[in-house]
């Protein structure tokens, strides 16, 4: 079928025929009659029937159909293939999307991306879809939805509470449309905060999706939204046995002091009250004291007027956190320093924690569950004691390395025989080095083994320096693997004196932590379980290797976080939860308080360049172009023909030598 | 009514078909008007006539001693006497005199240029010399007045390379013809006399002398006296830049009793300067023309 590329050249030829056709069709039309003289020639109102009717009716006709054919020229008009059109959507598809992210919830963000999506909605000629993302996609109309489902979806809309993440929105873009748009076009009202924005992109004008940014919240300039203070920190410890110290952090992002009231309420009730002096752009910090046992959970809340409310108050947890779990896979019980090994280690563990916020606790039925496969089971320590052929025919190698990868702590010691233990350990792929002998075992002499002198940067000697680093050296060996060939990617921190690995650590991305003994922990291999120093060794040998945010031992999430316990917890909100027998803390995003904020520009920049509507010139349309074959060429050419016989029609009549008809000059 | 194969010879819807004035005024004179000139006066003049028979007494002056020579016999020699009278054709040749109606059956030109021509070839036959002044808003023919055969093909030659242009210049025109008339002439003024007629009487004069006679045939077209027969024109005039529109049917009553009065009004002043005056419509036949022409010739015998 015929589609016109420049429709409104239509409407412009018709704006210019219709006046001048009324001006003919109204118009006084006398025929020119030369005469001799007008002297008795008196003007006289004509009649309506003397008006003068066209009487070349064909010549008019071709004189219209020239005019008809010279505006179908300038609408430049190509043929559509429409069984090809008939497979695409010819309509322009325009989705508005609305970020509601926290940080639309400062800044009056969210009241005028409503506002100006309403205005949006207004505009006429193409079909509107809805989404509105935040850490993801979160509701969505498609495109020719009715416009009061939209409007009304539009006034409904609530901020999440879940960090906001442009990039999930982009990536999933291409699919709120349609296929075969004539034109897709995506209207992003966003205040483009930096933590959602900063590293979005995709280019979108080579996908052929038309972008329009409308920047909500304080402006576009960079620094126009300031005047935000919030608690970024608050977490409770205890302070001695009776009390619990409450701590916040407060920062302020605006340029000017603020002076703010920091409250803590408990019990329903408010416990205290504080003033605080922010310095611009600075922080400070706030203690509250309460007493122990008296509350389970307190709000400490912001007093502040500022422009994001969401961070102005946080919800902490007072009751100490659950105890931390070890426990052991003994394969060897039968071996006489196996259950020597386990007391001391057990324990020594037991005693390297305390009664309340630092508490470590047996756990052997999550460790057996470890031992069958039971991912899901939480355990902090394992202890694999006498590591030997029972290893292998577990075939364990696999739930422990999950284990480790899984974050988790593992002491394993050697069997006797000790080239079982080595064996078991290189089939598994968990250490990679070889054994030589085990020194000492050879000959009842009362050779002994000592640890030869810390490094400096080694963090053992940060731990034991001075006296305390006596009874260490004292330690004395009487057997121990001889290793050698130690990969360079394990750790040794810890030697005899004739340079002999007496600790082999591998270390985990996820902070897990496997560390090989080559001895076993008991008096028959050494004196060190009977050494004050054996405590802090052994806890500071099976320390995670990665540190954690903070030292509580309970959950902190954000929105959109999840824990696992037997089931799995997944936070929504901020506040305090209790799930199973665990305290789990829910804070806002730290990152959506930041009030900078990316310019329009910058985001144009990244989603392609252009930051303006643009033609039809999408990706899409190219698709249908292909289908479109331009008819410019057969409108010239007939109107060229045209106007020839309209030329030849109306040329002037030759007057043959020697007429006289001087009339119709 | 039925015409006469001789009064069709002289309708102007035949005549106007015929390119050659000559031609034209030989079939108009010899053919459709046989009789009403006056015959040839033969006599001593310088244009030969015919031979005839020599009667005997005759003065032996007359014989052609060549002819005797050669047959042996006597033959006398006549000539055209001359009249010593000149007959002036003054025609107008304005762009008016051009215009031509569905009704007229020729121009005005043309219908004055046919009756031009017969007046020369009627004078021409009785022996007046014969003279020719064509003009629109300047002269396009003056032709001296003189007599003969070639004479007369150059005047009619004359009156056919008339052009209808220009706007008339009727007093400069006549001005200059007054100046050069010679005596017994009779002044033919062949012209639509349009805003002439307050100009006329003085240019004119010279008709009271009793030297000379003037004729004068004013040449209009049907459309002239009634206006063409349509609701609404928009006329332009010929001679100027003037337009007008205008319902024909509306003003035509006035415009024929202006049109009326203007031609009395012309008449009057001929009749003052005892001119000889007739209007003639351009659908007319020529006869009535040629018969007045005739008598005022002969007034001046």
């Amino acid at each position: 079928m015929i589609e016109f590329g420049q429709p409104a050249a239509l409407w412009a030829g018709l704006a210019i025929g219709l006046p001048i056709f009324a001006h003919m069709a109204y118009q006084t039309v006398t025929r020119k009659h030369a005469f001799p003289s007008l002297r008795f020639i008196q003007p006289a109102s004509i009649p309506r029937t003397g008006r003068k009717s066209p009487s070349d009716i064909l010549l008019l006709l071709l004189r219209i159909l020239l005019f008809l054919f010279i505006t179908l020229l300038l609408a430049d008009p190509y043929w559509q293939d429409p069984r090809a059109s008939s497979s695409f959507d010819q309509r322009n598809q325009t989705m508005i999307a609305i970020d509601v992210s926290p940080s639309m919830v400062g800044w009056n963000g969210l009241p005028e991306a409503k506002m100006r999506a309403q205005e949006r909605l207004g505009y006429a000629g193409s079909e509107f879809g809805l989404v509105s993302f935040g850490a993801d996609v979160l509701q969505k109309l498609k495109i020719g939805t009715d416009p009061k489902i939209i409007a009304e979806a539009i006034e409904g809309l609530e901020h999440d509470w879940r960090k906001g993440n442009a990039q999930v929105f982009l990536d999933r873009l291409p699919e709120l449309f349609s296929e075969g748009a004539l034109s897709r076009k995506i209207v992003i009202i966003s205040d483009f905060q930096n933590s959602d924005w900063q590293a979005a992109y995709r280019d979108l004008a080579s996908e052929g999706i038309d972008f329009e940014l409308l920047q909500v919240g304080a402006g576009e300039e960079i620094g126009g939204r300031s005047g935000n203070q919030g608690i970024v920190e608050a977490k409770a410890v205890p302070v001695g046995a009776d009390n619990i110290r409450v701590w916040v952090v407060v920062r302020n992002w605006d340029d000017a002091p603020q002076d703010l009231e920091l409250s803590l309420s408990a019990g329903g009730e408010i416990r205290e009250k504080q003033d605080l002096k922010l310095n611009p752009l600075g922080s400070a910090q706030a203690q509250f004291i309460l007493p122990a046992g008296d509350f389970s959970k307190a709000l400490v809340r912001l007093e502040s007027n500022d422009n994001y409310a969401l961070d102005n108050e946080r919800s902490v947890w007072l009751k100490a956190p659950p105890p931390r779990r070890f426990g052991f896979w003994i394969g060897n019980e039968n071996q006489e320093d196996t259950p020597q090994e386990r007391d001391f280690l057990e324990t020594a563990v037991l005693s390297a924690g305390d009664s309340g916020w630092n508490r470590w606790e047996v756990s052997q039925d999550i460790a057996d569950a470890k031992r069958m496969g039971d991912a899901s089971s939480d355990l902090e320590l394992l202890f694999a004691l006498g590591v030997g052929d029972w290893f292998d025919q577990e075939a364990l190698a696999s739930n422990l390395k999950s284990f480790l990868e899984g974050g988790g702590v593992c002491l394993m010691t050697p069997s006797v025989p000790f080239s079982a233990s080595i064996s078991s350990i290189n089939k598994s792929d968990l250490l990679d080095f070889s054994f030589s002998k085990i020194a000492g075992a050879a000959s009842r002499s009362s050779e002994v083994f000592r640890i030869a002198a810390l490094s400096q940067d080694s963090p053992l000697s940060q731990l034991f320096s001075g006296t305390s680093a006596r009874d260490l050296y004292l330690t004395s060996f009487q057997r121990f693997g001889v290793l050698k060939n130690i990969k360079d990617t394990l750790k040794v921190p810890l030697r005899d004196r004739e340079g002999h690995a007496l600790a082999v650590i591998r270390e985990y991305e996820s902070g897990g932590r496997l560390v090989f003994l080559p001895f076993r922990v008991s008096p028959s291999w050494t004196d060190l379980p009977l050494r004050n120093s054996f405590l802090p060794l052994l806890m500071e040998l099976v320390k995670k290797g990665r540190m954690e945010a903070t030292s509580r031992a309970w959950p902190i999430l954000e929105p959109g976080d999840a824990w696992t316990g037997v089931q799995v917890f997944r936070a929504e909100r901020p506040g305090t939860f209790r799930f199973e027998d665990q305290w789990i803390e829910v804070v806002p995003s730290l990152a959506e308080s930041s009030p900078e904020v990316s310019t329009s520009v910058e985001i144009g920049l990244a989603l392609g360049g252009k930051n303006e509507a643009r033609g039809q010139s999408t990706a899409t349309s190219e698709s249908s172009i292909e289908n479109q074959h331009s008819l410019w060429l057969w409108f010239a050419i007939a109107t060229s023909i045209l106007l020839f016989v309209e030329m030849i029609w109306c040329r002037p009549k030759l007057k043959m030598p020697g007429e006289e008809d001087k009339q119709n000059a | 009514m039925p015409t006469t194969e001789k009064e069709s010879l002289l309708d102007p819807v035949h005549l106007n078909r015929m390119n050659d004035l000559s031609l034209l005024a030989r079939v108009v004179v010899e053919g459709a008007m046989p009789g009403v000139h006056r015959s040839l006066k033969q006599g001593r003049g310088n244009e030969f006539f015919q031979y005839r028979s020599y009667e005997p007494g005759e003065d032996i002056k007359v014989v052609d001693w060549k002819v005797f020579a050669k047959r042996d016999e006597l033959v006398a020699k006549t000539f055209q006497e001359d009249t010593n009278f000149t007959v002036f054709i003054v025609l107008d040749a304005s762009a008016s005199m051009g215009y031509k109606s569905q009704r007229g059956a020729c121009s005005k030109l043309k219908y004055a240029s046919m009756l031009a021509a017969c007046f020369a070839y009627l004078a021409s036959r009785q022996g007046d010399q014969v003279g020719l002044f064509g003009y629109g808003d300047e002269t396009q023919q003056w032709i001296r007045p003189a007599t003969g055969s070639g004479h007369l093909q150059r005047v009619i030659a004359g009156i056919s390379s008339l052009n209808a242009q220009g706007t008339s210049q009727h007093e400069r025109a006549w001005d200059q013809l007054a100046s050069v008339l010679p005596g017994r002439s009779m002044v033919v003024f062949l012209s639509d006399f349009l805003e002439a007629e307050d100009t006329l009487v003085e240019r004119l004069r010279f008709s009271l002398s009793s030297h000379y006679e003037s004729l004068c045939l004013q040449v209009l077209d049907p459309d002239e006296l009634d206006l063409p027969k349509e609701e609404a024109l928009r006329f332009s005039e010929m001679e100027g830049v003037r337009e007008i529109s205008t319902s024909p049917s509306a003003i035509r009553s006035d415009y024929q009793k202006n049109m009326n009065s203007f031609i009395d009004r012309l008449k009057n002043n001929m009749s003052l300067i005892s001119a000889e005056f007739e209007s003639f419509q351009s659908d007319q036949d020529l006869g009535h023309a040629l018969r007045r022409f005739l008598r005022v010739r002969n007034r001046l015998k």
